[in-house]
């Protein structure tokens, strides 16, 4: 089997192998990304089994339609991830789940809020993820949190913090620009 | 709500955005006009790449899932006409082939048409004034410089791996000296191959690509009935390139003489 050479195709060129309907190219695909996925989506959702349908849904999703994903709007990791994301948090914010979310709620007060430290991916780029997390102000770091891994729309996030809303949005946005710009001085991160 | 937001509460809104925290009605205005400014579309891009890092690798999937996934791939092409070795882009095996030909002439279009750039060299020109380091670079180049989609983009990985430090290029020719193929192999042993003129295989065939590393002949991948374009991984050492036509799916070890062949040059 061409395992060997699959492990070491881009992921550009996998989703070609992908679109030429290539399983084991799918599965590659899978063995890179499905535990990121699955962990975000298990970590917005506090459900193993809501969020192992959403990897399955992601999946599938770039086995029938490849072509979505365009190579120009950033990498593989980033799109299944916001995929995987912006599913999460659609099914939180449907009426099934308000009563999962309400628990969630109440756990995260009482673990005292997220803690992005944990949850920042093991590899060689951990530590300079850590450090930009590290030198957020905290104020936006929390926003961050609780928009991301708490799926919280800014106005819930104002209404969390006790903040106004327009403040909210902007300590999103500006943390994420200053977490860019502290990954991109140690050269992790697109140009 | 107003759905005619301003450029400026546009922009303000993005890092929300980036991260579903917008309300749907923000989220559809958002999305209009990022269909018609790059400059936003790439703020958002920005903030999910950051948001990616963020997210928790995990290590692996959790055990069994990817079977139970595996188990609703419908019309997957049997595992068993996957070649032994290598890469078979050409595969055609399977069921929905009118789907997957409809999918092919659409890229079969965006190649022809990234190729015309390979041709003159004039995206090679922009990708070498950004070339800092070999590998990450690369990739990210080529994925700036695409528009047409990950097969054109690998055309253009392969137009930028030629101009990269230590790029050794290797033009495979036929015996009577005819163009076949050309090829690139990068210190690291990343090697991409690009059709010049190789002819169709009648159906049933393939080109195999081979590395010949001190007297061995070693399978890189199986291109198909085309050549294409292909990405491949070279052992050390490797002294020349060598295409052979065989029986799809590819074999193990070729009995055929070598239709085209390329000295690896220093
Ligand atoms: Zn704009």
């Amino acid at each position: 089997m061409s395992s060997t050479i699959l492990r070491e195709m881009g992921d550009a060129a996998l989703v070609v192998a992908i679109g030429r309907w290539r399983q084991d190219a799918l599965a590659e695909a899978f063995r890179r990304h499905a535990g990121a996925v699955h962990a975000l989506a298990r970590r917005v959702l506090c459900d193993d089994a809501a969020a192992e349908e959403v990897v399955q849904e992601i999946f599938l999703r770039l086995w029938n339609s490849p072509d979505r994903f365009d190579p120009d709007r950033g990498t593989l990791r980033s799109f299944l991830l916001a995929q995987s994301h912006g599913r999460a948090v659609d099914i939180l914010r449907s009426d099934v789940s308000r009563r999962r979310r309400e628990e969630k709620d109440a756990r995260g007060t009482a673990e005292a809020g997220y803690d992005i430290e944990h949850e920042v991916w093991d590899l060689a780029v951990a530590d300079h993820v850590k450090e930009a997390v590290a030198d957020l102000p905290v104020d936006e770091r929390r926003a961050i949190e609780l928009a991301y891994f708490g799926g919280h729309s800014y106005r819930e996030v104002a209404e969390l913090l006790g903040a106004p809303e327009g403040t909210v949005k902007s300590r999103i946005r500006s943390g994420l620009r200053r977490m860019r710009g502290s990954l991109s001085a140690a050269g992790i991160g697109a140009p | 709500m107003n759905l005619h937001l301003q450029h400026d509460e546009i922009r303000q809104l993005l890092g929300a955005f980036a991260l579903d925290a917008v309300e749907p009605d923000e989220a559809a205005a958002i999305e209009a006009h990022l269909a018609t400014c790059p400059r936003c579309r790439d703020e958002v891009r920005e903030h999910r790449e950051v948001a990616a890092l963020l997210a928790y690798a995990g290590t692996t999937a959790p055990e069994g899932m990817w079977d139970r996934m595996a188990a609703k791939l419908d019309a997957a092409p049997p595992a068993s006409a996957a070649p032994a070795l290598g890469l078979m882009l050409g595969n055609e095996a399977g069921g929905r082939a009118g789907a997957r030909r409809r999918r092919g002439s659409r890229v079969a279009a965006a190649v022809a048409a990234a190729a015309v750039v390979v041709g003159l060299g004039a995206g090679g020109l922009q990708v070498q004034s950004a070339l800092r380091s070999q590998d990450d670079q690369i990739e990210k180049v080529a994925q700036a410089l695409s528009e047409e989609g990950a097969r054109a983009r690998l055309v253009r990985e392969a137009a930028a791996a030629a101009l990269a430090d230590g790029a050794r290029a290797v033009h495979l020719i036929t015996p009577e000296r005819a163009p076949l193929a050309d090829a690139v192999v990068l210190a690291d042993g990343t090697g991409y191959l690009i059709d010049k003129g190789a002819p169709s295989l009648p159906d049933g065939r393939t080109y195999q690509l081979w590395a010949v590393a001190g007297g061995q002949k070693l399978s890189l991948g199986v291109p198909g009935r085309d050549l294409d374009v292909l990405t491949f991984r070279v052992p050390d050492a490797t002294d020349a390139l060598a295409l052979t036509v065989e029986q799809a799916p590819g074999v193990v070890i070729s009995q055929n003489q070598a239709v085209g062949y390329g000295l690896v040059q220093r």
